[in-house]
């Protein structure tokens, strides 16, 4: 016999979801951090840093609504490489290189502990590639694997890079020339 | 114990000597080369201190407004949301877009559809060159027992398609023209008379129209007045006095006639088809193009029963 239930007891209708989903939440909970602190370190500058940290979670947004395998949601790499092209293009269009009088002032400096303490500016002297590649591997301790996925490159050549990216700041910060 | 490896070799492998991911037996004979070789040891002593410096730059967080700013989009970005027809549309286009080998082959289908919607204007531009080499074509002087055979794209059907129905232009200046009780009055545009005759000797016919057409003082300056033997008959082109057109009609129909056929049909254009089926059918048409002053078009179609 079909029960029929009195209408208070009816189930109300399901209430929209957020589009925001819980594993974009997520993302943004694990790496947020990780991918602000990159930005700011390439852009070395905190309002070009929050417009592209907005721009990518809109686009993270976008790109799990439109049905991303649950693995890729979940990975470290599949947000880096999307932060990383935000990255770059806008490197290219609002990147601060260093002034001809900073570098004459980085230059002038002899002395070894004072220029390791300028560091940055000698990291922002690499091009934004080598830049990452280093904040990755180095400063944040991803794995190589890791970093070539979200460099989209082979992982020897990304070694070879790394040895070149340290290279190069041995040879400006010693004066090897 | 010496070491047996390069500086070079050492500088290829400093990247994962630093990270301690050397195997253990290359990892000594490293060792080994550093304790050596005091350049190599230098530049390791460097790039600690550049790896030190690298983990020690300071960390910046994610500013608490910018987390509550991206927090309270996520209403707006639901409302944003695209429907899931102009998801799969956005995600075809990008496939497309992303093989170049996909894009070439669309790239190439969508010029053949338009070369394919572009063929009728081709064709008639093809068309519209060929009748102004024709035109330009003094075809008058042709002696009168030479056959010249047109090509397909030479046929009747381009004399024809240069004339217009009166019937087409019904609201504006139309041919005034027209047979009551056997009569014509005079035309105040100029027109294309049209006759079809039927015979089952087209060649003994050809004279007989000639002549016929002489004798209604065709122009000297008609082309086709010798007529021109075309696939499936031979026509006859020549501009005739229009007061003279009465008496070519009923001397064609006499021709027919007396080549025993069935009587001649009735004069009404409308009544027959394009392809008339009695031995003797006329009509008369506007000629879009000008005409010599009080002269018709003539033209006349001798086919093979």
């Amino acid at each position: 016999m079909r029960k029929i239930w009195p209408k208070s007891k009816q189930k109300p209708p399901a209430r929209p979801t957020a589009r925001r989903s819980l594993a974009s939440a997520e993302l943004n909970r694990n790496f947020g951090d990780l991918v602000y602190d990159l930005f700011y370190s390439v852009l070395w500058n905190h309002k070009g840093a929050r417009a592209l940290y907005l721009q990518l979670w809109r686009q993270l947004d976008r790109e799990i609504g439109d049905g991303k395998s649950e693995f890729q949601k979940h990975s470290r790499a599949w947000v880096l490489q999307s932060a990383i092209e935000l990255l770059v293009r806008s490197h290219e269009k609002h990147g601060r290189a260093l002034s001809p009088s900073e570098q004459v002032m980085l230059d002038a400096n002899l002395n070894i502990p004072a220029r390791l303490r300028q560091f940055d500016s000698y990291l922002h002297k690499l091009n934004v590639q080598d830049q990452i590649l280093l904040l990755l591997r180095d400063k944040y301790g991803l794995p190589y694997a890791e970093v070539a996925s979200s460099l989209r490159m082979p992982e020897g050549s990304l070694r070879i890079k790394h040895q070149q990216a340290l290279r190069s700041l041995e040879e400006w910060l010693w004066d090897r020339t | 114990m010496g070491s047996d490896l390069s500086c070079f070799d050492w500088s290829n492998l400093a990247a994962e000597y630093l990270d301690g991911s050397l195997a253990p037996g290359m990892k000594r004979r490293a060792d080994d080369h550093l304790v050596e070789c005091r350049e190599c040891s230098e530049r390791h002593q460097h790039y600690r201190l550049i790896l030190e410096s690298l983990r020690s730059l300071p960390r910046t967080p994610t500013p608490s407004e910018l987390q509550h700013e991206l927090e309270s989009q996520a209403p707006r970005l639901a409302l944003t949301s695209a429907s899931p027809l102009f998801k799969v549309w956005k995600a075809s286009l990008q496939s497309i877009l992303k093989s170049p080998r996909t894009a070439s082959v669309g790239a190439a289908i969508v010029a053949g559809l338009a070369l394919l919607g572009a063929l009728p204007k081709i064709r008639s531009f093809y068309e519209q060159r060929i009748q102004q080499r024709l035109d330009s074509s003094n075809f008058a002087e042709l002696p009168i027992t030479g056959q010249t055979p047109l090509t397909s794209e030479e046929s009747i059907d381009e004399f024809i398609s240069e004339d217009v129905d009166e019937d087409e232009d019904a609201g504006g200046n139309l041919v005034e023209a027209s047979l009551q009780d056997g009569t014509m009055k005079k035309a105040s545009a100029p027109q294309v008379w049209r006759f079809i005759l039927r015979s089952d000797s087209p060649q003994e016919m050809r004279a007989r129209i000639h002549r016929s057409l002489m004798d209604a003082r065709a122009l000297p300056s008609s082309r086709f007045m010798n007529g021109f033997a075309a696939p499936g008959g031979i026509q006859f082109d020549a501009f005739v006095p229009t007061e003279n057109i009465e008496r070519l009609r009923e001397q064609l129909a006499t021709l027919v006639d007396q080549k025993g056929a069935p009587a001649m049909s009735a004069p009404d254009s409308e009544s027959e088809g394009p392809y008339p089926t009695s031995p003797f059918t006329w009509y008369k048409n506007k000629s879009k193009r000008p005409l010599p002053a009080g002269a018709a078009r003539v033209i006349v179609w001798i086919s093979l029963i």
